[in-house]
């Protein structure tokens, strides 16, 4: 039983549009009526129009099988692994918490990862390490691939170096202090520590049945030195007490990975979001004298710049890019070559660009189908093509837009 | 109007008010005003003579005031008439045919003026349509009044009224031959009302030369009404007619741009808008996938959710949505007056896609009109346009 009002001529226009449609001022009322069901559940909502029969989901759960077949699909990460690999972050924050609404992480399978996890399948590990670049506009999907082939990483049994969000190193620095190591480089102590931390909650397990050693010895001071030979997880317990010496810590953490890699040890993907802020001029660290110290004065930058070399091998590089990396009068184009500057694409040059979209059709439906699904979108109007159309357009099928025009707030 | 004013000299001999604006009025002459007058007509008698002495004084002083007036009129139109001629030898245009549309011209030409209000520009019009119309004298030099209803202090509004009632009499006694002779549909064809309104309060005061109040002025046109729908009504259809005028036609927006075919066969049409001083010019091609594009980019050029759903509202409305490509481009300060233009100028052109239902319910919906709002103007003494400075008891 349809308990709306009838389908009539007015019933075509737009809910949104009731407050543009005043001289339809018996409409308006209808549509008020509507709005105050719409926060009943899916059940009781009578369906105009069905939904779609394409299936939106997957069950395929492990990455390294997600092939060209799963395009356009969610598939789910348990809570277990969304824990072990995200807690230090990689989730966009917005799609976390909506993640938490809709009961569930669920990412969609995109053509950008699809090819990345097809290339990374493919690779000849014994060649130089291949660095793989994602650009894209702001909001179109870059983290969530990433995220994506962090999971792949995962279950692929590499080590997983994993930046989730290079700028928080740079524009929002807790404490900077004169390193220890280097003398004219800088030490960022908690974000070492909390970057530290990430890297055992994802690789703990891993690097415990691998039993890397360390090949060097690493004086800290007088009394604190990691002997040749010592297990990297006592590094990086000497990284996380220490917050002096956890930025050393992680230079000699991924020196060791590098080297540990290209013996055949062990196979590290390195997976950095918004990597053009290491080149970019701008950081909230000042000296005394009032100059600006650049991301390229910091000692972390150093050591994932010389993990992305391509003087190693037997591991993969993804990097993305992004202008919000970049202060705003640095965000004019979203090409590699502009963000990366001249230094930035001379060091990652040769690279894969690997571009991400806007969603397609299919993947755009889809999108939709698990709103709907999901109840995130209730007006029975969303399941109708004429409803579908309008949110098309509306958000021009970009995903971070569509992502707020359905947002309640 | 000026037949109208032809109308209200009906059935009205002392009426002089409008008709006698360029001449002096007739009726009264300068008879002098000693006592020994022989050439007086007007027999007075004794008490009579102090009144018209003491009346005289206010009516001399009211008549010079109005003569003054009359040949101030005079002489302006004689600068205007002068003014004219150097103007059209100035233009280089032959005088006898200088009509007043080339001396807007010519002014506007000479006197290049930035002003933004139309009316604070330099302009050389008719005196007619500068100064103010006066009625004439009213009442002659004894004091008394020419019109019979000029203690009724709107004479030329109660006349119109009077006239309505004699017309309406008139039009009953016709009713009651016809009826007697037995041929009452002969004459009664209908009076055809339709695309026509009353005229505004305002021009009725402008003609009557007396202010009127609201509800004097819904009263006329009540009987205006009762009038109109008398049986008999259309043989006093030029008297109806004066008091009508034509509403804003409906031909303008039945005026559809024209549909043509661009280099790859597709059917376009552009249109460009305004709104708030911003300007659209957006051209809309048929058989299209839906692509937008504003200035270059897609709809994301506009941040905020309503300017995306205002772009979008017409071609949902129309349900061409995947079928037709948007290409726009839009200047001028402000997203909510660029939105608005382009939004307008998307309606215009999809007139041209859809039928004339569809076209009617756009009209009806507020998609086909110019909005005419603009920002209001701060004023001095006050922090913005309406807003007042805190008000301070003491």
């Amino acid at each position: 039983m349809n308990i709306f009002c009838p389908l009539n001529k007015y019933n075509q226009l737009p809910v949104i549009f009731e407050l543009k449609m005043m001289r339809y001022s018996r409409t308006c009322n209808i549509f008020r009526v509507w709005r105050r069901f719409s926060s009943i559940s899916a059940e009781s909502v009578p369906v105009t129009e069905s939904i779609t029969n394409d299936i939106f989901r997957t069950n395929e759960s492990n990455p390294v099988n997600h092939r060209v077949e799963h395009n356009s699909r969610f598939y789910s990460i348990s809570e277990p692994v969304k824990k072990q690999l995200f807690a230090g972050g990689g989730l966009p924050k917005e799609y976390q918490s909506l993640s938490e609404t809709l009961n569930g992480l669920c990412i969609m399978v995109r053509k950008p990862a699809i090819e990345l996890i097809h290339y990374l399948n493919k690779t000849n590990f014994d060649a130089p390490v291949l660095r793989y670049v994602l650009y894209g506009k702001t909001g179109v999907g870059k983290s969530l691939s990433l995220a994506h082939i962090v999971h792949y990483g995962s279950s692929a049994g590499f080590v997983l170096v994993h930046v989730p969000w290079v700028p928080k190193w740079f524009q929002y620095v807790k404490v900077a202090t004169p390193s220890s190591v280097h003398a004219n480089k800088y030490d960022q102590p908690i974000e070492a520590v909390e970057w530290l931390k990430h890297f055992s909650t994802q690789n703990g397990h891993l690097l415990d049945k691998l039993e890397l050693k360390t090949s060097n010895t690493y004086t800290w001071s007088k009394r604190e030195v990691t002997a040749e030979g010592s297990p990297l997880s006592e590094l990086i317990d000497l990284g996380l007490n220490r917050a002096k010496y956890a930025t050393g810590c992680i230079v000699a953490l991924l020196d060791e990975l590098k080297k540990a890699a290209s013996s055949k040890q062990c196979r590290v993907l390195v997976v950095i979001d918004g990597f053009n802020s290491f080149f970019s001029r701008k950081s909230n660290v000042i000296r005394e004298d009032k100059s600006m110290v650049l991301p390229s004065d910091f000692l972390l930058t150093d050591a994932l710049l010389s993990l992305t070399r391509n003087d190693w091998n037997n591991g993969a590089v993804v990097v993305s890019v992004d202008p919000s990396a970049h202060p705003p009068e640095l965000r004019e184009s979203p090409l590699p070559r502009y963000l990366l500057g001249k230094t930035g694409f001379e060091h990652l040059d040769p690279f894969v660009p690997i571009e991400v979209q806007n969603y397609n059709d299919k993947e755009f439906r889809s999108q939709i189908d698990y709103y709907i699904e999901r109840n995130w979108l209730q007006q029975p109007k969303a399941r109708t093509d004429n409803g579908r159309a309008e949110l098309s357009f509306t958000s021009g099928k970009h995903p971070y837009s569509l992502m707020r025009l359905v947002a309640p707030y | 109007m000026a037949a109208l004013r032809e109308v209200l000299n009906f059935n009205s001999k002392c009426f002089r008010g409008v008709r006698s604006y360029f001449c002096s009025s007739p009726a009264f002459q300068y008879s002098s005003l000693s006592p020994n007058n022989a050439s007086s007509n007007v027999q007075k008698l004794d008490f009579e003579e102090s009144d018209t002495k003491r009346m005289s004084k206010a009516m001399k002083s009211y008549m010079e005031r109005a003569k003054i007036h009359d040949n101030f009129i005079k002489e302006q139109l004689h600068q205007y008439n002068i003014g004219k001629r150097h103007l059209a030898n100035m233009m280089g245009k032959d005088p006898e045919f200088f009509t007043q549309h080339d001396v807007n011209e010519a002014i506007r030409y000479l006197f290049p003026s930035g002003l933004y209000d139309p009316r604070a520009r330099p302009m050389m019009k008719h005196p007619d349509e500068i100064y103010p119309k006066r009625k004439a004298a009213e009442f002659d030099m004894n004091g008394r009044p020419f019109h019979s209803l000029f203690y009724t202090s709107k004479p030329n509004y109660y006349n119109l009224l009077h006239d309505l009632a004699v017309k309406f009499k008139q039009l009953d006694n016709h009713e009651d031959k016809m009826i007697y002779r037995g041929i009452q549909d002969q004459q009664a064809s209908e009076l055809f009302l339709f695309g026509t309104d009353w005229v505004s309060k305002e021009s009725l005061e402008s003609v009557l030369l007396e202010s009127l109040t609201d509800s004097q002025y819904s009263n006329l046109i009540k009987t205006m009404e009762r009038f109109a729908q008398h049986r008999y009504a259309v043989r006093e259809k030029n008297f109806i007619m004066q008091f009508r005028h034509q509403l804003a036609a409906q031909t303008e927006i039945q005026k559809i741009p024209e549909l043509t075919r661009d280099e790859s066969n597709r059917p376009f049409t552009t249109f460009s808008a305004r709104r708030k001083r911003s300007n659209a010019f957006v051209k809309v091609i048929g058989e299209g996938t839906g692509l937008i594009s504003i200035n270059g980019e897609d709809i994301l050029y506009f941040k905020r959710k309503q300017d995306k759903e205002q772009i979008i509202f017409p071609l949902e409305f129309c349900n061409m949505l995947g079928k037709v490509d948007v290409v726009a481009t839009c200047e001028g300060v402000g997203m909510s007056g660029r939105v608005g233009s382009i939004r307008l100028a998307i309606a215009m052109c999809l007139r041209c896609f859809v039928d004339a239902e569809t076209i009617e319910r756009m009209r009806l919906a507020g998609l086909l009109s110019y909005d005419p709002r603009e920002r209001e103007r701060k004023k001095p003494g006050q922090p913005g346009a309406r807003e007042k400075f805190t008000w301070k008891k003491r």
